[in-house]
């Protein structure tokens, strides 16, 4: 019971942080859910990203809904960008079995700090 | 939108989705800068479109992952359920933000996301 009280404490935690993220940005909040997930609630790391998905649905559907009562959701963008990398996201996970190392990962890392410094500067 | 920013928005939403299912970060850290820098949105509107992009990419993500027995359902359902206290905070403030204030935070926080990445490949 008491640990019960705990995980709900902790996925309350979690929960709340972020979705915080995820609608002041406009990202998933997977960055948070998932290794949180492993260190308070002892996930593998398979089950924390599986897991992280489904909770990630339910925050973006949230948010998209706040956005689209106090803002503008451009509806035609969100599918441009959308289903093409739904069929992306099917080949970079058969390309993770294969292909995933340490040099792609920080080769990711470097194109990621490019686009944040283009970003600050747009 | 031109004919040539069409294609570049989807080109760059597949590239998007193969580097989110390779690197196991979510797509929203690509779209975003994708509809500010390609689409020419505004960064609250893209961000709210980012939003709308991710849900058919973690849909299909989530019934691909249930197949494979890795979902914990009740969890990922109460922590989502939970999340929407914070979606309306977070929602509040990116509208009350500045909007060139708002994309240099979102700037530092892809910062923030580069650094983790590197940080994750440390290994013995």
């Amino acid at each position: 019971m008491r640990s019960a009280k705990r995980s709900l404490l902790v996925l309350t935690g979690i929960g709340v942080v972020s979705g915080f993220l995820s609608a002041l940005f406009g990202v998933g909040g997977g960055l948070v859910v998932v290794p949180m997930l492993v260190i308070f609630m002892g996930f593998n790391a398979r089950e924390a990203t599986a897991t992280s998905l489904a909770a990630i649905g339910i925050t973006a559907l949230a948010g998209v809904i706040s956005f689209a009562v106090l803002e503008d959701v451009d509806w035609g963008a969100a599918a441009l960008v959308g289903f093409p990398a739904l069929l992306g996201s099917i080949a970079g996970i058969q390309l993770q079995h294969r292909v995933t190392s340490l040099m792609l990962t920080r080769l990711f890392a470097v194109f990621v700090a490019v686009v944040a410094v283009l970003l600050f500067f747009e | 939108m031109s004919a040539t920013t069409v294609i570049l928005a989807l080109v760059l939403g597949f590239g998007a989705g193969v580097l989110s299912g390779m690197f196991g970060v979510g797509g929203g850290i690509l779209f975003v800068p994708t509809l500010v820098l390609v689409v020419g949105l505004g960064q609250l509107d893209a961000q709210a479109t980012s939003l709308a992009a991710i849900i058919p990419v973690v849909a299909f993500g989530a019934w691909q992952q249930h197949h494979a027995g890795n979902v914990r359902w009740r969890i990922g359902l109460i922590l989502g359920v939970l999340s929407v206290l914070g979606v309306y905070a977070g929602a509040s403030l990116a509208i009350a933000l500045d909007e060139d204030l708002l994309r240099k935070l979102f700037a530092v926080f892809l910062l923030v996301v580069a650094a983790q990445l590197v940080w994750s490949t440390r290994r013995p």
